[in-house]
């Protein structure tokens, strides 16, 4: 018996035999998490920006003020969760010793830096007199200068402050998705879609987040427009996903089936669309339209099903390994 | 009409679509139970005080509509019952159950599906009661060992009472239809004398609600038996079988296109350790019923194989989504067929050389042997046949 | 808004049977609950003690190679239940925080029954292949003799043990 033949045989078949290589997982519930957090805080920054554009006044409720810190505070525990994914966890300060333009790492650690004085400025400017009070006698001496200069800069240039965190929070969601794309090898990662869908499950978060506090009739009704709007976005995104899928011949039809019969099916159609779209825009509905008491499982929900999107599609894409294929 | 019934037989969808159907059937279920008023526990306790039979009106009518469904459908020949699956019987532990079961339905206010949707209205009394089913579920698990002889106790299978008393399914469909009106009757009298003692008026259905139901149900197992005249209808759909796979055009396939097939060996762990099909997956030791099949990515076709001939196939294997084929004459065929150095023929003909020279190169392949010598091609003289002889069978 | 009533009890009989009936048709079997419940709460055993139920002698047959406890119908159509009921309960003006019990019970009293009912409900139905759903309804409408005589023993348990409770409700 020549070992050659045998042996190459013998490897050809048993790649991605669950026997000898169990799975490429190599992404695990660190990035899970910090990918819906990170959407989530985009959804925050863009919404929170986006209502005192359109209203021309700052936040009527204390929390909504406080939320920008609240992110703030949420993206850095994102971020710790994709430090504790790294191999080499002390290297990660090479990713600022460089900027290269054609990288959506590189375009997603410098946002990722760029987000905070953004969101310290956003943050600063929707406090009310007694928030920045309160936060002016808890600040040491040394640094009050400097928070007085800085929440001054914040209440001159307004608009370029809200404008820039809308910015922010387009390209902290895009990436979120975009990052994904960025491994051919990855049929189920492979679509441009996934950015702007990224995008939208994370306004839809953001807005649930937010509508989880008590917040005034206004503020309410207006979260409750945009995040019916994300809703109904990502629903024609996670089509067009599929439909890209469909038609982009065998690479992207083996993605698709990993939703449409494959092992995704289930969890993706049940938890994504159903519970995490398709029920919470029903009872959205059903509260505008019978004037129904609001109840706090629509974000509740809303929310797991922006974690199950990236869980499914993060799981998916390490299953579909482009050696599988003829 | 052909039996068309009941879908899944039809491989329309595989297992994880069908986990999917699971989901729409239960939003129908618990939207349902919702709107019966079964996320309230007081709902469902007053049955047990007899102030409203709500439980066995709700209960009774949906066994009796799914009940006499099937029987018109099945004696229409539209579904086929054998493809139904009905819950097997044991009778001891289903009797002390049962009374386990409702002893616990009083003090917990709920049933274990009534619970998920009491959650689902917000009765928090319904978290505690799905957390005690958690509890009891786990201690049975863990105090199963002792237990085991008695959970296996009174079995007789799948047991149809129509077929244990020896009569057609519409003649128990229309007694089990007369029964659950006497029983709705009865207890719209035991509410009325119930429910004023308690200081509460008797649930009253309009009267044309109920006759139409009642009507419903009688009307629809007057049709089943009617139905019972009908000739009766031919063989049921066939099973779903394994479709068979020879050992050359396997090893040709594993030549071409290794990545389209999963092989599963079936034979004990020895055998198949010591030589196997290359890129064989051999079944872990204690997972007899190869469950680890199930599991595999349906985008390839399974070929399984045992020692010799189609091996009865194992749980899993059947339950792998995909396609399954069997290797013909296992592995026994795969060591004739592809390991042994084929004979060259005595009488070629271009497609007797043409299959020679693959077998012979796989063999080559597989074994790393010469190939054999070109073969000759002669032409063939054509034997006439003679008249076929008559007799035999 | 006020709330929406209950269907009547025979008409939402018959839909709820046409769901069974739908259940059969497509899928070839019927409801279920508890068996949904149970893995979950293995799956959440799992977490804390993962050898003691992968090597339980009951549990272990939801565990193997390419297996996931989770990975079950009766998973999914429990989760469905769920969805289910909160659009129904929503939509009817009916969902909100609360605790059903009668007027001469206390709340703590009454949760704690509710667990020691749902210890009972959780081993018996196990014990008997199935609780209400997937024994009296589905084996039910499915002639089966075992689940005829499951159903006839609840309503027999209940009964008996009514008088027993009855101030939890009464």
């Amino acid at each position: 018996m020549t070992p050659t033949t045998s042996q190459l045989l013998e490897t050809v078949t048993t790649r991605g035999n669950p026997q000898i290589d169990p799975s490429l997982h190599v992404w695990g519930w660190q990035i899970v998490l910090y990918l819906f957090l990170g959407g989530l805080v985009a959804g925050i920054f863009i919404l929170t920006a986006a209502l005192e554009l359109s209203s021309g006044e700052r936040a009527r409720t204390r929390a909504l003020g406080a939320m920008p810190f609240v992110a703030l505070l949420l993206l850095s525990f994102g971020m710790s969760f994709l430090w504790l994914d790294l191999a080499h966890r002390f290297w990660a300060w090479r990713f600022y010793a460089t900027f290269r333009p054609t990288s959506p790492m590189s375009w997603g650690a410098w946002i990722l830096v760029l987000v905070y004085p953004a969101g310290l400025l956003l943050g600063l400017g929707s406090l009310d007199e007694a928030q920045r009070a309160w936060l002016r006698a808890r600040t040491p001496g040394f640094l009050r200068g400097l928070l007085a200069r800085l929440t001054d800069a914040s209440d001159a240039h307004r608009r370029a402050v809200l404008l820039t965190s809308v910015l922010m929070g387009v390209g902290l969601g895009l990436y979120t998705g975009l990052l994904l794309g960025t491994m051919p090898a990855r049929l189920a990662w492979n679509s441009a879609v996934l950015g702007p869908l990224f995008l939208a499950s994370g306004i839809s978060t953001g807005a649930a987040t937010l509508l989880l506090l008590k917040l005034d009739e206004n503020e309410r009704r207006a979260l409750v427009r945009w995040d019916l709007v994300a809703i109904g976005v990502e629903l024609v995104l996670l089509t067009l996903l599929l439909v890209g899928f469909g038609t982009s011949g065998e690479a992207g039809r083996y993605a698709a089936h990993g939703f449409l019969g494959g092992p995704y099916t289930a969890v993706f159609w049940s938890l994504v669309v159903i519970m995490g779209l398709l029920v919470p825009l029903a009872m959205e509905a059903i509260e505008a339209r019978r004037h129904l008491p609001s109840v706090a499982l629509v974000p509740v929900l809303i929310l797991a099903g922006g974690l199950a999107l990236r869980w499914i599609v993060l799981a998916a894409g390490q299953a579909s390994a482009f050696r599988l294929l003829p | 009409m052909a039996v068309t019934l009941p879908l899944y037989t039809h491989d329309l969808f595989g297992t994880y679509a069908g986990l999917l159907v699971g989901t729409l059937v239960g939003i129908a279920f618990g939207f349902v139970l919702e709107r019966a008023g079964f996320g309230r526990a007081r709902n469902l306790a007053a049955q047990f005080y007899l102030t409203d039979t709500r439980v066995l009106k709700v209960m009774f009518s949906a066994i009796v509509t799914a009940l006499v469904g099937m029987t018109l459908l099945s004696g229409i020949g539209v579904l086929d019952l054998a493809q139904i699956t009905v819950p097997e019987t044991f009778l001891w532990p289903q009797l002390v159950g049962g009374l386990l079961l409702g002893a616990g339905f009083i003090v917990s206010g709920y049933c274990p599906g009534t619970g998920v949707v009491a959650i689902a209205s917000g009765n928090l009394d319904g978290i505690a009661a799905i957390g005690g089913v958690m509890l009891g579920s786990l201690a049975f698990g863990f105090g199963y060992g002792p237990l085991e002889g008695f959970y296996k106790s009174g079995g007789m299978g799948v047991a149809r009472i129509d077929r244990l008393l020896g009569v057609p399914m519409a003649v128990v469909a229309a007694a089990v239809v007369a029964m659950a009106v006497g029983a709705f009757l009865g207890g719209e009298k035991l509410e009325a004398i119930f429910a004023p003692r308690a200081g509460e008026t008797a649930p009253a259905s309009p009267p044309r609600v109920k006759a139409r139901v009642f009507g419903g149900f009688a009307a629809i197992a007057a049709l089943a038996l009617a139905a019972l005249a009908l000739p009766t209808r031919g063989a049921a759909t066939p099973a779903r079988t394994a479709q068979t796979i020879g050992p050359l055009e396997l090893a040709r396939e594993l030549v071409t296109a290794p990545e389209t097939l999963w092989i599963v060996d079936l034979r004990p762990g020895a055998a198949a350790a010591k030589e196997r099909i290359p890129g064989a997956m051999v079944t872990p030791p204690g997972d007899a019923r190869a469950a680890f099949a199930a599991g595999l990515n349906p985008t390839r076709r399974l070929v399984a194989y045992g020692a010799s001939g189609a091996a009865d196939l194992p749980d899993g294997v059947r339950k792998f989504p995909g396609d399954v084929y069997v290797l013909e004459g296992g592995f026994e065929g795969w060591t004739s067929a592809v390991l042994t150095a084929p004979v060259p023929p005595a009488n070629p003909t271009p497609d007797v050389v043409a299959r020679f020279q693959l077998a012979s190169a796989l063999h080559a392949r597989f074994t790393g042997a010469a190939v054999a010598a070109p073969v000759e091609i002669r032409p063939v003289v054509s034997v006439p046949t003679g008249p076929r002889k008559g007799g035999g069978c | 808004m006020s709330e929406r009533p209950f269907w009547n009890p025979y008409v939402a009989g018959v839909v709820l049977g046409l769901v069974l009936l739908g259940s059969f048709l497509v899928m070839g079997f019927g409801l279920g609950s508890s068996g949904g419940v149970t893995r979950f709460a293995v799956a959440g055993a799992h977490l804390f003690a993962p050898k003691a139920v992968e090597t339980n002698a009951y549990f272990s047959q939801y565990f193997g190679p390419g297996k996931h406890v989770l990975e079950d119908w009766l998973v999914f159509e429990v989760l469905g239940v769920f969805l289910g009921g909160v659009l129904g309960a929503y939509s009817a003006g009916r969902l909100k925080l609360g605790i059903e019990k009668g007027p001469r019970v206390t709340t703590a009293r009454r949760l704690a029954l509710a667990v020691v009912g749902g210890i009972f409900m959780g081993f018996a139905a196990r014990l008997a292949r199935g609780c209400t759903s997937g024994q009296a309804l589905t084996g039910g409408a499915a002639l089966s003799l075992g689940s005829w005589v499951f159903m006839m023993a609840v309503f027999t348990g209940g009964y008996l043990v009514a008088p027993l409770v009855r101030r939890e409700w009464r």
